[in-house]
């Protein structure tokens, strides 16, 4: 169905996340590898809808149903190469809307120095 | 927050914890851990005289396994791919105060069929550890850099397949003070 009203609608999270690895990894390759990743572990009945809807300078964003928050964030974890390099996902942080998630966790990276002890 | 590693980690990042314990290679900037390996309870009793401080044994089989929990020496049961332990093994680990390590490494090892056994292991194993109460510890037991993840994540993963975080934390909060504070003697006394 296209479209419900809000009260029908499912709540979402967004989850900050960050890739570590010694190249710079593309989003195709993390959209390609978190599909595979959640599609190995819960299969195709459970697998959680979740999408990536941001990834720039090792840094993005994945829209998830708040109930299936945990299983992406498990996929997420145990994400260990992207494009045949090895990787470390760190997960940054939730939130219920995507401008408190890029204030919070995105913005906050970027605009970070040692000179205000961020 | 201790975690247990396996290579001499330089601290680049913050995952989270407070010390590592390294154990099977040399290290001067965190905690040495000494990793026993043996396939035989008379190898083992052999290693044993001749090692110190924290100790951590490897077996993949569950007699040796069983045996060195019964071993004053022994403070962890380490783990990996290829180890196993029996029901008798948790009990005594309460009563002999030996922590059992469950690490990530084997998680991020497993796939397809493997994965799914080891995933039901983990689950029974956490059920018995509930039922003894017995000391365990969750570490990312990374070989390498790529290995480690943050702590929360760590953390998160293991209660998703059903094991007490809160304990956990206790167990690990439990193993720093025995290792850093000189005050600490044992549960319930301390020098004041």
């Amino acid at each position: 169905m296209k479209l419900l009203p809000p009260s029908l609608r499912k709540r979402k999270r967004y989850i900050a996340f960050q890739i570590i690895s010694a190249r710079p990894v593309d989003v195709e390759g993390v959209r390609e590898v978190l599909s595979s990743s959640l599609l190995k572990l819960y299969g195709a009945l459970e697998s959680p809808s979740a999408k990536l809807i941001e990834f720039r300078d090792g840094k993005g964003m994945i829209v998830c149903p708040h109930d299936e928050l945990n299983k992406v964030k498990i996929a997420l974890t145990l994400i260990k190469k992207i494009d045949g390099q090895d990787v470390i996902p760190v997960i940054l942080g939730v939130a219920g809307t995507i401008k408190s998630c890029r204030k919070k966790y995105l913005e906050v990276l970027e605009n970070a120095n040692s000179a205000n002890g961020i | 927050m201790i975690d247990f590693i396996r290579f001499d980690y330089g601290r680049d990042f913050d995952f989270g914890f407070r010390n590592y314990v390294v154990f099977g290679n040399v290290t001067e900037r965190n905690i040495q851990g000494c990793a026993v390996k043996a396939e035989s309870s008379k190898e083992l009793r052999t290693k044993l005289r001749n090692v110190d401080g924290f100790v951590g044994v490897m077996s993949r089989r569950e007699e040796v396994n069983r045996y060195a929990v019964m071993r004053k020496k022994v403070d962890v049961i380490l783990d990996f791919p290829e180890r196993r332990l029996d029901y008798t093994t948790f009990k005594l680990a309460r009563e002999k105060d030996v922590l059992i390590e469950i690490s990530l490494r084997n998680l991020l090892c497993a796939e397809g069929k493997k994965m799914t056994g080891l995933v039901r292991e983990l689950k029974t194993i956490f059920r018995v550890i509930d039922k003894f109460d017995s000391p365990f510890i969750l570490t990312s037991g990374a070989c390498n850099f790529y290995g480690m993840r943050p702590k929360k994540q760590i953390y998160e993963l293991f209660s998703f397949f059903g094991a007490d975080v809160k304990r956990a934390e206790y167990w690990a909060e439990r193993l720093h003070r025995k290792l850093f504070d000189d005050k600490y003697i044992m549960d319930g006394v301390e020098l004041v």
